[in-house]
């Protein structure tokens, strides 16, 4: 025998006459839980007398249209979306690879560096310049420095090779007799 | 010109059919599943076709919780909106109106959230302010007071209502869109017929 209230769960029940018939004979024997059913149902009666205002007719029309433009609107812009992404990614791809690429492959020096075999000067043995470069160096060491002038060494390293070359002549006729 | 509808006009013979009709274990209808797998194959008539067909439900589900044709246009718009972004995801373990359901009930409740409340909520338990009710009271200002009085309802006493009486669904079904049990549906279901009852009184004294 139940004697205390019902749930709430269970006097919804009753309310929808879906109660077992247990929970219906409380209700009938106690005054509490009958006029809690009571008011249930007059809440219920209340909220269904409550409609919404309908729209026109014209008006779902007018609905599904701005919506349609809606997702029309969106879908452009994730459009955009899509067109923008590839060029995003290459750039994004690019910013990594460039510095990679120009990043030194050895990373330690090599001990015995290997010289081009190519070279534009001539072999050490066979440069008649070197010879006077190197007499020119010595002089060049002796005299003063003059602020804002070129030393000779500096002047003829800039010459091209014929030039060298010519003034090389120039200076072995020139100094003929002149221990270098 | 605006005209007021029943609630029985109110129950969508869609929903209605969608929750009693025999039908596979998902709860969809064999045409809204089509709808929808169509829809997700990036047909836009088909998600028309389920606009068509859910628009009013949507819509008066929303206007219960904003109590005015403007906003609920707007949030019913949104609803319809997040449905199409999302529909890829939809997987068909419940019917697509109790998914959808779902989403306006959030963006109801969002939408709500983001707004100043214009009434003071009413508290979870309510003293009964006089016995007995009115008969029958068919106005449009009786209307009215109701549709504020829901709106005064706790957020799922409220949901609650609007689902099972405006709706018609199942226990089961509106159990699924707010994500509780079938038996906290019927409890909140309870308090929110008495609670309205009591509010409705007190605005008609």
């Amino acid at each position: 025998m139940m004697s205390m209230h019902l749930t709430d769960d269970r006097l919804m029940e009753v309310m929808e006459d879906a109660a077992d018939a247990d929970a219906r004979a409380h209700v009938e024997s106690c005054a509490g839980c009958a006029s809690r059913v009571r008011e249930a149902r007059d809440g219920h009666a209340l909220a269904r007398e409550a409609g919404v205002p309908e729209p026109s007719p014209l008006y779902w029309e007018a609905f599904r249209r701005n919506l349609g433009q809606r997702i029309e609107d969106e879908g452009a812009a994730r459009g955009w979306r899509w067109v923008l992404l590839p060029i995003l990614a290459t750039a994004a791809s690019l910013a990594v690879l460039v510095p990679a690429l120009h990043r030194p492959l050895a990373t330690s020096p090599s001990p015995n560096p290997v010289l081009a075999a190519w070279s534009a000067l001539p072999p050490a043995d066979q440069d008649d310049g070197l010879e006077v470069l190197e007499g020119v160096a010595l002089a060049d060491a002796d005299l003063p420095v003059v602020d804002g002038e070129r030393s000779a060494v500096e002047s003829l390293a800039d010459l091209s090779d014929d030039e060298a070359r010519d003034v090389g002549d120039a200076l072995r006729s020139g100094l003929t007799g002149v221990v270098l | 010109m605006a005209a007021t509808v029943t609630v029985e006009s109110l129950v969508s013979p869609l929903v209605l059919a969608a929750t009693r009709a025999t039908r596979p274990s998902s709860g969809m209808r064999e045409d809204e599943r089509e709808a929808v797998e169509a829809c997700q194959r990036g047909e836009r008539e088909a998600f028309d076709r389920l606009v068509e067909r859910f628009q009013r439900d949507v819509y008066r589900l929303c206007y219960r919780y904003v109590n005015n044709h403007e906003d609920a246009n707007d949030v019913a718009q949104e609803v319809f909106l997040k449905a199409y972004r999302a529909i890829r995801r939809f997987r068909g373990d419940s019917s697509f109106s109790t998914w959808l359901y779902r989403i306006a009930v959030n963006t109801c409740l969002n939408f709500r959230s983001a707004r100043k409340p214009q009434t003071e909520e009413l508290p979870e338990a309510l003293a009964d302010p006089r016995a007995g009710v009115a008969a029958s009271l068919e106005s449009d200002e009786q209307a009215r007071r109701v549709r504020d009085a829901i709106r005064r309802l706790p957020e799922k006493q409220r949901a609650t209502l609007i689902l099972k009486v405006y709706h018609d669904l199942t226990h089961e079904e509106v159990a699924r869109i707010l994500g509780s049990t079938v038996g906290t549906v019927k409890a909140n279901l309870f308090h929110a017929l008495g609670n309205l009852r009591k509010l409705v009184l007190e605005a008609g004294e």
